[in-house]
């Protein structure tokens, strides 16, 4: 790996870990979901300070330039922090329908309980 | 005899035509009750519905369709209903066959669906909604291997054993075709009878011509993964 693009990795990667771990200290995240994140940049920090990773890797893969395994592994921990925002999504999504029929249902109830008041 | 029966009418800015839908179904079937299930509309639907004297429950956030009905399966759950009848608040569905539909449930049926095309009477659908129509009966066929002549229409009964399976388990949008074979799958006994279908009096189809391919790919997947989910959602 080029010098140059192992200093830019490391500063950026320690201050993004520096950014997602203050965005916890102030509770703005959910350390639940900030774990990906953590680990991401975690990884990459590993990976520019210890580049002979990434040629290893390379090696095995038979992939020519190493910093082609860099974008891959970038590729990779993209997909699985989409996969988990759109796995935590329809959770959501599902949880939000429910607490909405039953807000709905409890509105009513509360309603013809008023009436039946008013009327006594 | 069921004694207890909810029609369930899901609404989304129907103000127009519910009024008169509702007439239908007091002079049709007064004993049964009544629930408006008020999909966040931005009409009068509530007020309209409130003028009426029937049940209505507001929904805070809009769910489309399937979110509405489900709604109203719990409601029905929730309440020791017997049987469920679901009308779409469009003024499509003829109340008069509303009694024969929860007849049907009391000779065994767990879910009945008042389907147009066994008597091909009354409206027809257009040609291209009819394309499709037939495109679904013929995947639900392949899958479950019985004839459903009407997919996708929305005026069904449920008993009790349906209601509580619905009440767990629908489907967010476009649900019909989707709700027959997981109900098939989940040994429910599903039957049909012929009725006679409107135009629609008022508002508008959830299905627009530019959604329609987005429809057809998302009902295809559906009825598909109906058939091989595990159920409970």
């Amino acid at each position: 790996m080029n010098r140059i693009l192992q200093i830019i990795l490391a500063t950026a990667s320690i201050l993004f870990f520096m950014f997602i771990f203050n965005m916890v200290r102030n509770k703005r995240l959910e350390l639940k979901y900030a774990l990906v994140w953590i680990l991401t940049s975690f990884s990459f920090i590993i990976l520019s300070l210890f580049p002979g990773i990434l040629t290893f890797i390379s090696y095995v893969l038979h992939i020519k330039e190493p910093v082609n395994t860099l974008f891959l592994s970038i590729l990779f921990f993209l997909l699985i922090i989409v996969f988990t925002l759109t796995l935590s999504l329809s959770r959501n999504a599902n949880r939000v329908k429910t607490l909405t029929q039953e807000l709905g249902i409890l509105k009513a109830y509360i309603e013809e309980l008023n009436k039946k008041d008013k009327a006594k | 005899m069921y004694m207890k029966v909810l029609i369930i009418i899901p609404a989304y800015n129907e103000e127009k035509s519910l009024p008169g839908l509702l007439k239908g179904i007091s002079q049709n079937c007064p004993q049964y009750d009544v629930l408006v299930v008020n999909d966040c509309s931005s009409d009068n639907t509530s007020a309209v519905c409130r003028a009426c004297g029937v049940k209505v429950v507001d929904l805070p956030v809009n769910l489309g369709i399937g979110g509405a009905v489900q709604a109203g399966y719990r409601y029905a759950l929730y309440n020791g209903y017997d049987a469920a009848v679901q009308v779409d608040g469009d003024g499509q569905h003829n109340p008069e066959y509303i009694g024969e539909l929860v007849s049907q449930l009391e000779k065994g049926s767990n879910l009945c669906i008042g389907s147009r095309f066994i008597e091909k009477e009354g409206f027809q659908s257009t040609f291209s909604r009819r394309v499709g129509i037939k495109y679904f009966c013929t995947l639900i066929k392949l899958i479950t291997g019985r004839n459903m002549t009407d997919p996708t229409s929305g005026f069904r009964a449920c008993d009790r054993k349906a209601i509580e399976y619905f009440s767990r388990d629908y489907p967010r949008d476009y649900p019909e075709p989707e709700t027959l074979v997981s109900a098939n799958r989940n040994k429910l006994i599903i039957s049909e009878i012929p009725v006679i279908m409107n135009e629609r009096k008022g508002g508008k189809s959830s299905i627009t011509s530019l959604k329609s391919v987005y429809y057809m790919i998302k009902v295809s997947l559906a009825v598909i993964t109906a058939a091989i989910s595990k159920g409970g959602r």
